[in-house]
């Protein structure tokens, strides 16, 4: 998967658990964990959603890497 | 007009690579169909076979009480062992909790199989209803068994999703609920969804591969068995349906949205 992200740093820094992020950004815990394990790429709304929450910019949660 | 010319390269080689495949996988299927009707023609294993099945035909009614009692153990016992997870579960540890999330697939899986395999050898003993001496007693022992089963699989399928509804704070949904498929899959979000597409398309695709091959060893059967028309028929049919919802289902959510986004 081309796609790293540093979801999980980004949460830890903020204190809080997947269920808790995933409420924070209207998701469940499954979709976040998928997300941290790299299987799953979200959605452009998703991961604005997500790095709003972060209060960084989506290039600093996610990053694009050619293989 | 370079990249017209890669297209083409990359779809001829793509087909030659199906094209190749597929006659690769009609030889394998032909292959273990002479096998497998060179095997079942040989009189020991026609006799160990067919006294396998004698055995499963005389006892399948206590195939199907047996395969209830211990697969109902073991659905309770992993929702007990995931219940007491849960419990313990600080609300931080994520490989605790996706343990639970396994316990509970894992439970939900097993209560499926259950139900198509008990539906098999249920169906099996009730069409072989006549043997027994009183038929109105085996009618109501079938009766009494069959809804005895079939009420714990959907009470068990019943707590394992309200448990996991509970437990990541989703709206309960009721299996019971009569909309249950539609109102499930909206419930889910784009993550959940996901998996339910490369899930169901893993499934439709084996499918084809389990057709094929269930319609050799249906054709082997009818040539060296003689079991008739009947399996092949409805192998067929099934096949039929099957890649008739999944051209349906195409049609309809790529000229729908066109149509929606032409007005």
């Amino acid at each position: 998967m081309p796609l790293k992200n540093h979801l999980k740093e980004l949460r830890a820094r903020l204190g809080v658990n997947q269920q808790e992020m995933g409420a924070l950004v209207g998701t469940s815990r499954q979709t976040i964990s998928q997300i941290e394990r790299g299987d799953y790429s979200p959605s452009v709304t998703l991961a604005l959603k997500i790095a709003k929450t972060c209060g960084v910019t989506v290039e600093e949660v996610f990053e694009y890497t050619e293989e | 007009m370079q990249i017209d010319d890669m297209k083409k390269d990359i779809r001829i080689d793509s087909n030659r690579k199906t094209v190749l495949k597929f006659i690769a996988f009609m030889l394998l299927a032909v292959f273990m169909g002479f096998i497998f009707g060179i095997v079942m023609d040989n009189e020991i294993i026609k006799a160990c076979f067919i006294s396998a099945y004698d055995v499963l035909r005389q006892y399948e009614l206590h195939f199907y009480l047996v395969l209830n009692i211990v697969m109902c153990s073991l659905c309770i016992g992993l929702y007990v062992k995931s219940k007491i997870l849960a419990e313990k579960w600080d609300g931080v540890d994520e490989n605790q909790i996706d343990k639970i999330d396994v316990y509970l697939d894992i439970a939900g899986s097993i209560n499926w199989f259950t139900l198509i395999a008990g539906v098999m050898l249920w169906g099996l003993s009730i069409s072989n209803i006549k043997r027994w001496a009183d038929p109105k007693t085996a009618w109501i022992i079938h009766m009494v068994l069959v809804f005895f089963c079939i009420g714990w699989t959907f009470t068990m399928r019943g707590k394992i999703m309200s448990f996991k509804h509970k437990l990541d704070c989703e709206e309960k949904i009721h299996v019971l609920d009569l909309h249950f498929e539609r109102k499930y899959f909206e419930s889910r979000d784009e993550g959940q969804k996901m998996i339910i597409y490369r899930a169901t398309y893993d499934a439709h695709k084996g499918l084809h591969y389990i057709y094929a091959v269930l319609f050799f060893i249906a054709i082997t059967c009818k040539l060296f068995f003689g079991t008739g028309d009947f399996p092949v028929v409805i192998i067929c049919v099934a096949w039929f349906m099957e890649m008739m919802i999944y051209t349906k289902s195409v049609f309809k959510y790529k000229y729908q949205d066109k149509k929606e986004r032409g007005r």
